[in-house]
């Protein structure tokens, strides 16, 4: 006789309220059901009330650790509509704010990993790194959460300082290679939590429409930045990590080296930063009238907005599709017939954020 | 790619689609979302999202967004008395899509396999996107 077992809404894995609704046959898991919107604020409705100045101010705070990701994303989609050029040097900038973004958001997930696998110590390491990311964040923004830093046809801030930056992310470098990732790869005890353990399928991956690391740890080969070359990423080449072993540890391994290409993005972009304005000169409060669709890569995959204006200063439509809103209904398929003791790890490993999937 | 655009001509009865930055556009005013969806699928496109726009007719219009490598197509449909057909049944990734435009914008999906509410607010209504009833909400709150 299978019996329920629920998991959250205040949820052992997580600071975020979701709830797995799980039926077990033993130790085994046969099925779940899963329910979101506990944090719902209509930030979409909230959208359609403002200017797009004020805007960009609201959907990055959709996130708090994807924050800038959104405010981009936004403003590609205005840009698209009203046909602004961006600078180049404020190209270059959004992408290094955004690979910083990627590369403290992956070390948040790895902190979290490795505490839900039982690795205190690993936990502590990774937290240290991660503060020292979170360093560069605050030195060229000001801020630790919302950086603030994007505005329609540019960028609101300038890189003052390359060279103190670079020397940060030679460290981060050293302590990724040395440290985060041999033992997320070839740790026994890593190995034997995550190794096998919450298979997706390609074909499931597919039909759940999964995007970001998780798909790409299932074989997927989609990766926004390359697929749709967005701010510098066609200027500074991009190697697209993929593994097809579907379970737990090609999720972590997946994050893990795209952490070291973030920061060979990051330095990249420092060296061959070109000078010049960072905001177009000549931007419009009011947009003319049309509609727009646009995507990046978040840390968590492909953040997709759709905007429509009426030539007026306030946006008729916009729609913002999170990539967890996508990822999260596909733990139904990782969880068949796991043990139940590998539920947190299996929920942690496709780095599930409520704030975004509820909006 | 082209036999894709030519199996979407012969389902949204649009010949040409419109080709902007973001991608295709089609436009029908007749779809039957189930042959395009299996279409979809069976080219291996992924459904990244789909807009629900509303219209001032008191219908919704439905924007499906597919995306394949570098190739995004975007199909507009709007629904009849507030119904389309759902395609969760093909695509699980529609699933809750679907089920949060129903909360949002009043769209009955038929044939939806689970058509609970997703992240609607229990004292919110049905179709709380939706100008008319935001408003009604928004000023009932302020005379509290």
């Amino acid at each position: 006789m299978p019996y329920t077992i629920p998991l959250g809404p205040i949820h052992p894995a997580f600071e975020e309220p979701y709830k797995v609704t799980l039926s077990c046959k033993g130790e085994v898991v046969e099925d779940c059901q899963v329910e979101v919107g506990f944090v719902m604020r209509s930030i979409e409705l909230l959208a359609q009330r403002r200017n797009y100045i004020r805007d960009l101010v609201l959907v990055e705070r959709v996130c708090g650790i994807c924050s800038n990701v959104h405010a981009s994303t936004f403003a590609m989609a205005v840009e698209k509509i009203a046909g602004l050029e961006v600078p180049a040097r404020a190209r270059f900038i959004r992408t290094i704010i955004a690979e910083l973004e990627r590369l403290h958001s992956h070390l948040l997930w790895a902190g979290i990993g490795a505490e839900d696998i039982g690795y205190h110590s690993m936990f502590m390491e990774i937290y240290f790194l991660r503060e020292r990311v979170m360093d560069i964040l605050e030195a060229i923004s000001g801020n630790r959460v919302n950086y603030g830093m994007i505005t329609l046809g540019g960028v609101t801030r300038d890189v003052a300082d390359p060279k103190s930056i670079l020397a940060v992310a030679e460290e981060v470098q050293k302590k990724l290679e040395k440290v985060v990732i041999p033992i997320f790869t070839k740790d026994p005890t890593i190995i034997d939590r995550t190794k096998g353990i919450g298979i997706l399928t390609k074909e499931d991956a597919l039909a759940y429409g999964t995007v970001g690391p998780l798909a790409r740890a299932s074989g997927i080969e989609e990766d926004i930045r390359e697929s749709f070359p967005y701010a510098a990423y066609a200027d500074l080449g991009f190697k697209r990590i993929t593994l097809d072993s579907c379970d737990v540890m090609a999720r972590v391994v997946v994050r893990a080296l795209e952490m070291l290409e973030s920061v060979r993005l990051i330095e990249e972009a420092l060296k061959n930063l070109p000078a010049g304005p960072i905001r177009a000169s000549d931007v419009p409060l009011e947009i003319p009238a049309g509609e727009a669709t646009a995507r990046s890569e978040a840390p968590r995959g492909e953040v997709f907005y759709y905007v429509a204006s009426d030539g007026t200063d306030t946006p008729a439509r916009v729609k913002i599709r999170t990539p967890s809103f996508v990822n999260i209904p596909s733990i139904k398929a990782m969880i068949k017939g796991q043990y139940l003791a590998d539920m947190p790890l299996i929920q942690a490993s496709i780095d599930p954020c409520c704030s975004c999937t509820d909006r | 790619m082209d036999e894709v655009l030519k199996e979407l001509a012969v389902i949204t009865g649009q010949e040409e689609p419109q080709k902007k930055v973001d991608g295709y556009w089609f436009t029908a005013t007749y779809l039957d979302p189930v042959a395009m969806a299996k279409a979809m699928l069976k080219n291996q496109f992924r459904l990244s999202t789909a807009s629900a726009i509303e219209r001032t007719d008191n219908e919704t219009d439905i924007v499906y967004h597919f995306v394949k490598q570098k190739l995004a197509i975007n199909i507009r449909t709007a629904t009849k008395n507030q119904k389309i057909s759902s395609i969760a049944n093909v695509l699980p990734s529609a699933n809750w899509i679907e089920r949060e435009i129903q909360d949002q914008f009043g769209v009955t999906f038929e044939g939806h396999p689970d058509p609970r509410p997703l992240n609607r607010p229990k004292e919110m209504p049905v179709g709380f996107f939706r100008k008319e009833i935001a408003e009604k909400v928004m000023k009932e709150r302020e005379a509290k």
